[in-house]
C-alpha cells in the first residue's frame, strides 16, 4: 500500500458512493477513534445562541397581548409577566437582552469576517472550470458565505429530493452521502443566516422606535414571521439534537466537539472521505511506512485497494481538450477612434455626451419613490430628478446604460469571453477580490456624485467640450489613482 | 446649423429613447472590445504595464474635442446649443480625489463596470452593488455634510478656451499635442524596461491581449 498516492486514495474513495458495510469489530475500532468536529468558538456561540433564543421566545411570546399576534395561553403571560413584577420590566429586560445578542454575534461576525478574508489557503472552487449549472451556483455561494461545507450543491438537491419523498413514502432510494453538514442543515443554515439580520434590525427599530411609523408598524409582523421561520426549523432542530437517538453523537459533539469515527463515516461519508485523505497525507509525512491498514479498516483497506488496480494509473490527468482562446481586444488607438466617432455622433444628434454613473443614482431614486415618495420629493438632492414633471426613468441616460449592458454582453459572448469568472490578483482570494470590488464601488459611487459624473459622463464628456471643471477632475482623478494604486499594489501586482 | 438635431427639430420621445439604446449597446461594445471588461486591464495602467486605458481615453479626447470644433467650423453644429459639464472647482476636485481612491481598490469604473457584469464577471457585479450603495450614500447620508463641497467654486458653463482667453482651435491643438506626448510616452514604457513596481510582482510584467 506504500505506493499508493494520496491522490489515488482520493479518487478510489470517491469510486464509493455509499459506506461499504464493515464487520462489528470494525466497527467497534471505528467507534472508539474520535474526530474533532467543532472548535470552541462555534461551541460557545451555539451555546450562548441557544440559551439567549430561550430567554427570548419565553419573554418575546409572553409580551404579545394584542389580540390579533397573541398566541401564548393566558395562563404563560400571567406566569412570565409574575416573574417581572411589571411589563416595563419585562420589555426592558427582552430589549437589552437583544442588545447584548446583536453586539455578540457583531464581535463575532467581525472577527469571522477578518478571519474569512485572510483564510486564503481555503480551498477555492474554479468557477468558470464547469459547465455544470450546479456547480457554477456553488461557486457563487462559496464566494459570498467562505466555507464550501456550507454551500448547497447537487448532492444536496438530490438529497433533499429523496428525503421529501422518502417521507411521503413514494421512494426508498438511499440517501446519497453527505459533506459535513447535510442538505436540511444547510438549508436551515440560509434560512437562519438571512432571517437573523431581519430579527436583529426590525427588533432595534421596535425597541429605539426609529424611522417613520409605517416603518415601525411594519416591523412587527415582518419580526414575527422571522421568528417563526426559524422557530419552525428550531423544533426540528432541537428534536434530532436532542432527542432523536442516531443523531445523538452529534449532540454531544456540540459539548466535547469531537465525534465518533464511526458517526461520521455513516451520516456525513462526504466529510469522512476529506478527512481520511488529509489524515492519510500528513501521516504519509511523518511515516513514509504507513499501511493502508492503518488508516482504513481491513475490509475497506481491501476494498480500496482493488479498486486503486482496477482503475489502474491515477495519478496521470487524462488530456484535456484545449480550449479555444477569446478573441484579442482591439488596438486601443482604433478603440479610442471609434469612441471618438460616438461621442461626436451623440452630440450631433442629442447634443449631450455618453455617461454611466446617473443610471445608479436614477433607477435608486425610483425605487426611493416606491417605497416614500414624499421623502424623495422634498430631499434637497433627489428631487432633482422630479423637477418640470420628468421622472427618474425617463431619460436618455437609462436607456443608454441598458443597451451598454446590451452591448457588451454581446462583444463579450462574440468574443468568448462572456463567463462566471473573477477578475483578480494572483495574490489574493476570491473573496478578498470581491469585497474590494464592492468597496472600490462605493467610492467610486460616491466620487461620481461629488464630481456630477463619472469618467464617462464627467472626464470624457466634460474632456471632449473642453470644460474647465472636468479636465481638473481627469487629472486629479488619475493621479490620486496611481497613488491609490501604489497603496493597494499587493492586491493586482 | 442643422445640429443638435434633436434640438432643432421635434422627435417622439419613444425614438430618442431607441436610439438612446442603440448609441449604448455600441458603447458597451466598444468598452468590451477595448478590454475594459477586466480589472486587471485597467489596473495594469496604474502599473506602468498596460497604457491601454490612457491610450483610449485620450484618443477618444482629441478625435471628440476636433471632430466638435471641425463640425462647427462647416457650420453644422451650434455648440451654444449642446451640454457642456458645469464647473465647480471644489465639487470636481474633491469628486476627483474620492473616484481616484475608488480605482486602486476596485479596479473598474461605474461603466465599465457594467460592461464586466454584462459579461459575467462576479468581481463586475460586486463593484455595481458597491457603486449603487455610494451613489445613494451620497444623497441618503453624506449630502448635508458635502452640500458646500458639492457647489463650491461654482463657475458655470466655462470651457478651457474661455478660461485661458485663447482661441479654441489653439487649446484643442495643444489638448492633442499632450496626447501625442502621453501616448510617446506610454510606448517608451510599455516596451521599456523602465518598471517601479519590479520588486512587488509576483507574476511578469505582461500586456493583457485577450
Amino acid at each position: 500500500m506504500t505506493n499508493i498516492t494520496v491522490c489515488q486514495l482520493e479518487k478510489a474513495l470517491n469510486y464509493f458512493d455509499h459506506p461499504p458495510e464493515l464487520t462489528a469489530s470494525e466497527k467497534d475500532v471505528m467507534r472508539q477513534r474520535k474526530m474533532k468536529k467543532h472548535d470552541v468558538a462555534i461551541i460557545l456561540v451555539h451555546w450562548f445562541n441557544a440559551i439567549t433564543w430561550i430567554f427570548m421566545l419565553i419573554t418575546g411570546a409572553a409580551l404579545i397581548v394584542s389580540g390579533l399576534y397573541k398566541f401564548a395561553p393566558d395562563f404563560f403571560i400571567n406566569i412570565v409577566r409574575g416573574m417581572f413584577e411589571t411589563p416595563g420590566n419585562l420589555i426592558e429586560f427582552h430589549i437589552w437582552l437583544g442588545v447584548i445578542w446583536i453586539v455578540v454575534f457583531m464581535a463575532y461576525t467581525i472577527f469571522g469576517y477578518r478571519k474569512y478574508l485572510r483564510k486564503q489557503s481555503l480551498k477555492e472552487i474554479p468557477i468558470n472550470k464547469s459547465k455544470d449549472i450546479f456547480d457554477k451556483l456553488k461557486a457563487v455561494q462559496c464566494v459570498l458565505f467562505g466555507n464550501p461545507a456550507l454551500c448547497l450543491d447537487k448532492k444536496d438537491f438530490l438529497w433533499l429530493k429523496i428525503r421529501l419523498l422518502g417521507i411521503l413514502g413514494l421512494s426508498d432510494e438511499p440517501l446519497p452521502p453527505q459533506g459535513s453538514f447535510n442538505a436540511g442543515q444547510k438549508l436551515y443554515g440560509l434560512l437562519v443566516a438571512l432571517m437573523t439580520p431581519v430579527i436583529m434590525l426590525t427588533g432595534v427599530i421596535m425597541a429605539f422606535h426609529i424611522g417613520p411609523l409605517w416603518l415601525i408598524q411594519w416591523s412587527i409582523p415582518i419580526h414575527f414571521t422571522a421568528v417563526g421561520l426559524v422557530v419552525s426549523g428550531l423544533l426540528i432542530h432541537v428534536y434530532m439534537g436532542a432527542v432523536f437517538p442516531e443523531e445523538k453523537p452529534a449532540f454531544f459533539s456540540m459539548i466535547t466537539g469531537n465525534v465518533s469515527e464511526l458517526f461520521l463515516y455513516k451520516h456525513h461519508f462526504e466529510y469522512w472521505k476529506e478527512r481520511i485523505v488529509k489524515q492519510c497525507e500528513w501521516r504519509k509525512k511523518t511515516d513514509p511506512d504507513v499501511t493502508l491498514t492503518d488508516i482504513l479498516p481491513n475490509s475497506l483497506a481491501e476494498k480500496v485497494l482493488k479498486k486503486v488496480e482496477e482503475l489502474g494509473d491515477l495519478g496521470k490527468e487524462s488530456e484535456k481538450p484545449k480550449e479555444i482562446q477569446p478573441e484579442k481586444f482591439w488596438n486601443p488607438y482604433f478603440a479610442g477612434f471609434m469612441l471618438g466617432l460616438l461621442f461626436l455622433f451623440t452630440y450631433f444628434v442629442y447634443g449631450r455626451g455618453l455617461g454611466a454613473s446617473s443610471f445608479l443614482s436614477r433607477t435608486g431614486t425610483y425605487l426611493w419613490n416606491l417605497v416614500a415618495p414624499e421623502y424623495v420629493h422634498s430631499h434637497p438632492y433627489w428631487s432633482r430628478y422630479f423637477h418640470n414633471g420628468h421622472t427618474p426613468l425617463g431619460n436618455f441616460m437609462i436607456f443608454e446604460v441598458l443597451g451598454v449592458i446590451i452591448g457588451a454582453y454581446w462583444s463579450s459572448k462574440k468574443a468568448r469571453r462572456a463567463k462566471i469568472e473573477i477578475h483578480k490578483g494572483p495574490g489574493i482570494s476570491n473573496k478578498v477580490r470581491i469585497f474590494m470590488a464592492f468597496a472600490g464601488g462605493i467610492l467610486m459611487g460616491l466620487g461620481a456624485r461629488i464630481a456630477r459624473g463619472c469618467t464617462s459622463g464627467q472626464g470624457l464628456t466634460g474632456g471632449i467640450t473642453l470644460s474647465v471643471g472636468a479636465w481638473l477632475f481627469v487629472f486629479v482623478a488619475i493621479g490620486i489613482g496611481y497613488f491609490s494604486a501604489y497603496i493597494f499594489r499587493r492586491y493586482w501586482l | 446649423m442643422i445640429a443638435p438635431i434633436f434640438k432643432q427639430i421635434s422627435v417622439s420621445i419613444e425614438f430618442q429613447y431607441f436610439l438612446a439604446i442603440l448609441i449604448g449597446i455600441a458603447f458597451g461594445y466598444i468598452l468590451e472590445r477595448a478590454g475594459f471588461g477586466n480589472a486587471r486591464k485597467i489596473a495594469a495602467e496604474f502599473y506602468f504595464d498596460d497604457f491601454t486605458m490612457i491610450k483610449v481615453f485620450f484618443t477618444t479626447l482629441i478625435v471628440g474635442s476636433a471632430g466638435l470644433l471641425f463640425l462647427n467650423w462647416f457650420g453644422w453644429l451650434d455648440l451654444d446649443k449642446i451640454f457642456i459639464p458645469r464647473t465647480y472647482i471644489w465639487g470636481q476636485f474633491v469628486g476627483g480625489i474620492v473616484l481616484g481612491a475608488g480605482f486602486g481598490v476596485g479596479g473598474y469604473c461605474p461603466g465599465t463596470s457594467m460592461v464586466s457584469a454584462a459579461s459575467g464577471k462576479l468581481d463586475g457585479m460586486a463593484f455595481v452593488a458597491g457603486a449603487f450603495v455610494g451613489t445613494m450614500s451620497f444623497g441618503d447620508i453624506f449630502y448635508d455634510w458635502l452640500k458646500d463641497i458639492y457647489m463650491g467654486g461654482a463657475m458655470g458653463r466655462i470651457t478651457l478656451p474661455e478660461f485661458l482667453g485663447l482661441n479654441p482651435g489653439v487649446v484643442v491643438f495643444l489638448v492633442i499635442l499632450m496626447a501625442l506626448g502621453t501616448f510617446w510616452i506610454a510606448e517608451k514604457i510599455e516596451n521599456g524596461k523602465w518598471d517601479p513596481y519590479k520588486k512587488f510582482r509576483k507574476e511578469p510584467r505582461k500586456i493583457i491581449e485577450r
